[in-house]
């Protein structure tokens, strides 16, 4: 069982994988592997992001999150509450 | 359009506020080679750019230093919380204090106020992504020299994932730099500018 930031720290781990492998692509468009590599991580993404969404709020705006909990929802700048 | 994500890219949660540390990362905001500077110089550079791929890469690149330009505002943030007068005064940090108190503000550690005369946007994709492999080498020397005077590990860690980004910057823009190449005259790479004196065929 993940705490808040554990969860939230696999979250980013995961979406920079993805983000690394996009850039990869932009130059280098037919590497298969890389493109394996994203989707395997992007399915990852997408159960983490609705795991924590779920558990603590909201990560990116939607329709259930906008309002009151994507106000309360921490802001990125302050200090963690918790330590990892 | 952007959309807006409600994490860093890389967490960050610094311990100690210490208004000297706050001055010397600030130029990475708002400095010659900071991140501001770096997503103005992509993001309008792209719009003049030829091919489909330098295209792509100007976008994300320069989506990617708005991140970091937010990465550099918490770290400024977490380290002027709850100063004394005796704090600033010891860390020279006055100059700062007296014209924004704790707000982040984009100027260089010297106090230079940001302007957009740090970047060129030149219309040429050959002479563009030379500014760019510059620009990338000139943030990871800057990267390098904060490293030299900062001691404190919650700050280094980050300041170490951003110097590797433009690491990986450079090699993309290297790589796109040679994809752009590759179409060209090569006995002649200056015969013609792609996309200003013949139009250019997007695959």
């Amino acid at each position: 069982m993940m705490n808040e930031n554990s969860l939230k720290f696999r979250f980013m781990a995961v979406r920079f994988s993805m983000w690394d492998l996009h850039l990869y692509l932009d130059t280098h468009p037919e590497d298969a592997a890389a493109k394996a590599l994203l989707k395997k991580y992007e399915a990852q993404y997408k159960q983490l992001l609705e795991e924590y969404t779920e558990k603590y709020g909201p990560l990116e705006p939607s329709a259930a999150g906008s309002g009151k909990s994507w106000l309360q929802a921490p802001w990125p700048w302050d200090n963690a509450k918790e330590a990892c | 359009m952007w959309q807006y994500q409600k994490t860093l890219q890389y967490p960050i949660n610094i311990q100690n506020s210490n208004p000297l540390y706050a001055k010397i990362i600030s130029s990475q905001l708002g400095g010659p080679d900071g991140e501001l500077g770096a997503s103005l110089r992509y993001l309008n550079q792209r719009f003049s750019a030829p091919y489909d791929d330098v295209r792509g890469l100007l976008t994300d690149i320069g989506t990617e230093e708005l991140a970091h330009m937010e990465m550099i505002g918490t770290m400024m943030h977490q380290l002027t919380k709850n100063l004394s007068a005796e704090q600033i005064k010891r860390a020279g940090f006055e100059g700062y204090f007296v014209d924004h108190t704790n707000g982040v503000y984009p100027s260089s550690t010297a106090g230079v106020p940001f302007t957009a005369a740090y970047l060129q946007s030149k219309g040429d994709i050959i002479t563009d992504l030379h500014e760019d492999l510059a620009a990338e080498q000139k943030a990871r020397t800057t990267y390098d020299n904060i490293l030299r005077l900062i001691d404190d590990p919650d700050i280094m860690d980050a300041i170490r994932f951003l110097r590797a980004r433009e690491i990986v910057h450079y090699q993309r823009f290297g790589e796109a730099l040679q994809l752009v190449t590759d179409r060209l005259n090569s006995k002649n790479f200056y015969a013609f500018t792609p996309g200003v004196d013949r139009p250019v065929k997007m695959h």
